[in-house]
């Protein structure tokens, strides 16, 4: 190729990037509101910012035992259902499951001394208990995700008889492993000093370890690429969905991050049958419920090996793991996942109703 | 990260602030003093932390400049190649700008020309990669173009006339930085062209000895603020401390990426595969700068780098904290630590607000056992009543019975009586008649024998012996008519008696039963 050759191709590809631009700046004029998590639910429970919601079916046959999603804290339940056609929620729904949902909110400077047993033992427990009355039923099922599976398998142990099937997604148990970047330094942190500081730990940090984790991919490939998709509407409404949960990350609770650094991922107590709350000892042996596990096989944030080790420590002999070739977020949005996912998940709680 | 230092960068400006008013403040407190006071003492805020913050300010501008940095070249490149029409369409400054600089720095093996800038061959790409490294370091200006031992003096000079005990310059802590004076001078002439591995070298000798001084006790009426300010200056010094290995690590980092992405470039070139497009070529970068960074990241060095870095700007955070907490204490503004208590309260008191919800919906749920134990009872109650009245209506109709028992034996007793005492007076007369027949021995027997048949007939029926047996059957059927009546006048008692016993014990139990269960399930 002659220099005449490299500066037309340079000139096409320059003038198809500047069109792009020209035409995803105009996009992004008239992209109005970026609008998440669309699916009709409805409050059935509160206390304070931390609410309980209830999906409306959409389907006639309903699931007689329905399943409470828990999510993590550190971002937002959104991404499950993040847009109509990349939704595990209305998945769930389509398969005829009765879809209730923890949403933790967005805690401030007055959650600064919530603890972990506020939150499980505190309104999970309300919620499981409201659900279970409602429903005039000893059990239901729980579905935690990430930081929210660790807070199911918590919350199982202590509680079994509440609990009828057990679902993690993506959940981190076991804190040995140093596959993951958040892992290796989390061990190094001073956690104290960093809590004593902030009390309530701000989102954005928590964010910028995650962009850390591919730095040059999460801040400055991801923006180029986006100007190949900007053009078309569609695309880039789903780019910024997809930007808008990134970085939708609510501040963290200080003792409730301190037990969370220092017990899980410092000192790996859970698996380790030393971890406490509120006084109590949680033995994972106690999870005696049938337990599905799902993991990610190219998670960077929640490596493999500390999801599914949850299945060596349960107490059940009804244990079941699920993986599926994708990263984090891909396990929620990821086209791979979106067709199986749901109906995967219904047809193992469906044989254990 | 870029956010991280932004963030970083943001804290800094606002501690800046913070300590510009506050020694603004001490300057304005000791300038009655300094008017008296020989020397020159027109500059009392000391500069130097204005400079030494921005000086990090500007470093971290760095690190989140680049990409804009980039993009401007990108701009530059292209303003005076693109036909006019197009350049209308938007504004190309950013792609041209980049553009320029990166053709205009390539360097492939055997000098290829620059197509677009003739006489100029292709030069290093990777240098605008360490742009924001190598030139232009403001971090080092804070040590070559200020002397932090005359701030330092300043400031010290200040905590020194609000204790009342020294003039400027003639104060305990001034004589001791001054000392430092000519080796600060000296570090500002070389450090510069040393890098960072003799600046940390150099300014960690420097910060042992400062730490000695500035952490040392004082004295005075102020010591304790002055001794706050003291212990945030040291702070400041560790974290520019830590800052600075970070920053070596980085810069190491940076340059081995950059050759890596240069072998890269040169692999692709011999191989006839140059990147010739744009968005080629930032996909290789970003490829190959990350596999080095990543790996360095996933190192516990960087980790332990990393979080010394970050306890290093927490202890400082918490130090300016409580400076500005302690400065304005007085005033009625309502502290962080203050909302913190309050939170802490008012989260016990949900927390205790949840166990009495816990424990009430528990007496709730026991108070409904209870109710529907009392209206049970009351049920089986009205049951009973009506069972009660049925017995009291039986026990009527039983003793009405046994009374009529009572009366019919008590009549067939006195005609049994009376059957009786006629049996009795027969007897008796036939007693009388045989003891008559006994005592008239006189008559002949043939007259005895003559009057016979008829008597005889009578006395074969009347003898003694057959009025004994008379009598004893009659006294027999006497006592056992006694017995019958006695025993039917028991018996028909009795049997009132017990019924209306059980009864009464029936109803009483059932009634007793029917009270307990009103108040068991209350415990």
């Amino acid at each position: 190729m002659n220099y005449t050759q490299q500066f037309q191709e340079s000139m096409d590809e320059f003038k198809a990037f500047a069109d792009n631009l020209k035409k995803g700046v105009e996009n992004l004029a008239s992209s109005g509101e970026i609008k998440l998590a669309q699916t009709e639910k409805e409050l059935v429970y509160e206390d304070g910012k931390r609410k309980l919601y209830r999906y409306q079916a959409r389907t006639k046959k309903i699931c007689p035992v329905p399943t409470l999603i828990v999510y993590a804290m550190v971002n937002r339940y959104t991404m499950l259902d993040l847009q109509p056609n990349r939704s595990v929620i209305r998945n769930l729904l389509d398969q005829g499951q009765d879809v209730y949902l923890i949403d933790w909110g967005y805690a401030d400077r007055m959650d600064r001394h919530l603890t972990m047993d506020d939150l499980i033992n505190g309104f999970m427990d309300d919620c499981i208990d409201h659900i279970r009355e409602q429903h005039q039923l000893e059990a239901i099922n729980l579905l935690g995700v990430c930081q929210g599976g660790t807070f199911s398998a918590i919350y199982s142990a202590l509680h079994p008889k509440k609990v009828k099937n057990l679902i993690t997604m993506v959940a981190p148990i076991d804190f040995e492993t140093n596959d993951s970047l958040l892992y290796v330094w989390s061990k190094a942190m001073d956690v104290d000093l960093l809590i004593d500081a902030y009390g309530i730990v701000p989102g954005d940090l928590m964010n910028q370890s995650y962009q850390m984790l591919q730095p040059f991919t999460l801040t400055f490939q991801k923006y180029l690429n986006m100007v190949d998709t900007m053009a078309d509407a569609e695309k880039l409404a789903d780019f910024l969905r997809m930007e808008s949960w990134i970085f939708d990350s609510p501040d963290q609770p200080g003792e409730v991050l301190r037990q969370n650094a220092k017990d899980l991922f410092q000192e790996n107590k859970l698996v380790k049958g030393e971890f406490e709350i509120g006084g109590q000892r949680v033995d994972l042996k106690q999870v005696s419920m049938p337990v599905l596990c799902i993991y990610a096989d190219y998670d960077t944030l929640v490596p493999p090996a500390s999801s599914k080790k949850l299945l060596e420590y349960v107490g059940t002999k009804d244990k079941q793991e699920l993986s599926y070739p994708v990263g984090h977020v891909g396990m929620f949005v990821s086209g791979k996942t979106q067709s199986t996912l749901a109906p995967r998940i219904s047809e193992w709680l469906n044989q254990r109703i | 990260m870029q956010d991280f230092f932004k963030q970083q960068a943001e804290w800094l400006n606002t501690w800046q602030e913070q300590q510009q008013t506050l020694t603004k403040q001490y300057a304005a407190w000791g300038e009655g003093l300094a008017e008296a006071a020989p020397g020159d003492f027109s500059q009392q805020v000391p500069g130097n932390f204005e400079e030494l913050v921005k000086a990090q300010q500007e470093l971290f501008e760095q690190f989140t400049g680049f990409g804009q940095q980039m993009q401007q070249n990108l701009q530059q490149l292209w303003g005076d190649k693109l036909p006019e029409e197009l350049l209308r369409q938007f504004n190309f400054n950013l792609l041209q700008e980049f553009y320029k600089n990166w053709l205009g720095n390539m360097k492939f093996p055997g000098g290829l020309s620059n197509p677009f800038m003739p006489g100029q061959n292709w030069t290093d790409p990777t240098s605008f990669l360490n742009d924001f490294m190598k030139n232009e370091h403001p971090f080092f200006s804070t040590f070559s173009n200020f002397n932090m031992a005359d701030e330092v003096q300043k400031v010290f000079g200040m905590f020194g006339m609000l204790q009342g005990s020294k003039m400027p310059g003639g104060d305990l802590f001034s004589q001791l930085f001054t000392t430092y004076q000519g080796f600060f001078n000296q570090l500002a002439n070389t450090v510069t062209s040393k890098g960072f591995d003799k600046l940390l070298e150099t300014f960690n000798s420097w910060k042992d000895q400062a730490d000695k001084y500035l952490l040392a006790p004082q004295v005075g009426i102020n010591r304790e603020t002055a001794q706050e300010f003291s212990k945030i200056i040291s702070l400041s010094l560790a974290y520019i401390e830590a800052f600075a290995k970070m920053g070596k690590l980085i810069e190491e980092t940076a340059r081995k990426a950059g050759n890596r992405f240069q072998a890269k470039l040169v692999e692709r070139s011999l191989n006839s595969e140059p990147p010739i497009k744009f968005t080629d070529f930032c996909s290789l970068w970003t490829k190959e700068n990350e596999a080095v960074f990543l790996e360095v990241f996933g190192s516990e060095e960087f980790a332990k780098t990393q979080a010394d870095l970050a306890s290093a700007g927490l202890r400082l955070k918490m130090q300016a904290d409580k400076l500005v907490e302690k400065m304005i204490d007085q005033t009625p503004i309502a502290l962080k630590r203050d909302v913190d208590l309050a939170a802490g309260e008012i989260i016990q008191l949900k927390r205790d607000l949840r166990q009495s919800r816990k424990h009430q919906a528990v007496l709730a749920a026991e108070c409904q056992i209870a109710r529907d134990a009392v209206a049970a009872s009351e049920e089986r109650f009205k049951q009973m009543e009506a069972t009660l009245t049925k017995a009291q209506a039986l026990t009527e109709n039983a003793e009405k019975t046994a009374k009529a028992a009572v009366a019919a034996s008590e009549e067939r007793f006195k005609q049994m009586e009376t059957a009786l005492a006629k049996v009795q007076t027969l007897a008796e007369n036939a007693e009388k008649t045989a003891k008559s027949a006994v005592a008239r021995p006189s008559k002949t027997v043939e007259a005895v024998a003559a009057a016979p048949k008829k008597t005889g007939a009578t006395a074969t029926q009347k003898t003694p012996a057959a009025a004994a047996k008379k009598a004893s059957t009659t006294t027999a059927k006497k006592a056992t008519t006694t017995t019958a009546k006695k025993a039917t006048t028991t018996t028909a008692k009795k049997a009132t008696t017990t019924t209306a016993k059980k009864a009464t014990t029936t109803t009483a139990k059932k009634a007793s039963g029917t009270n307990k269960p009103s108040g068991s399930p209350t415990k």
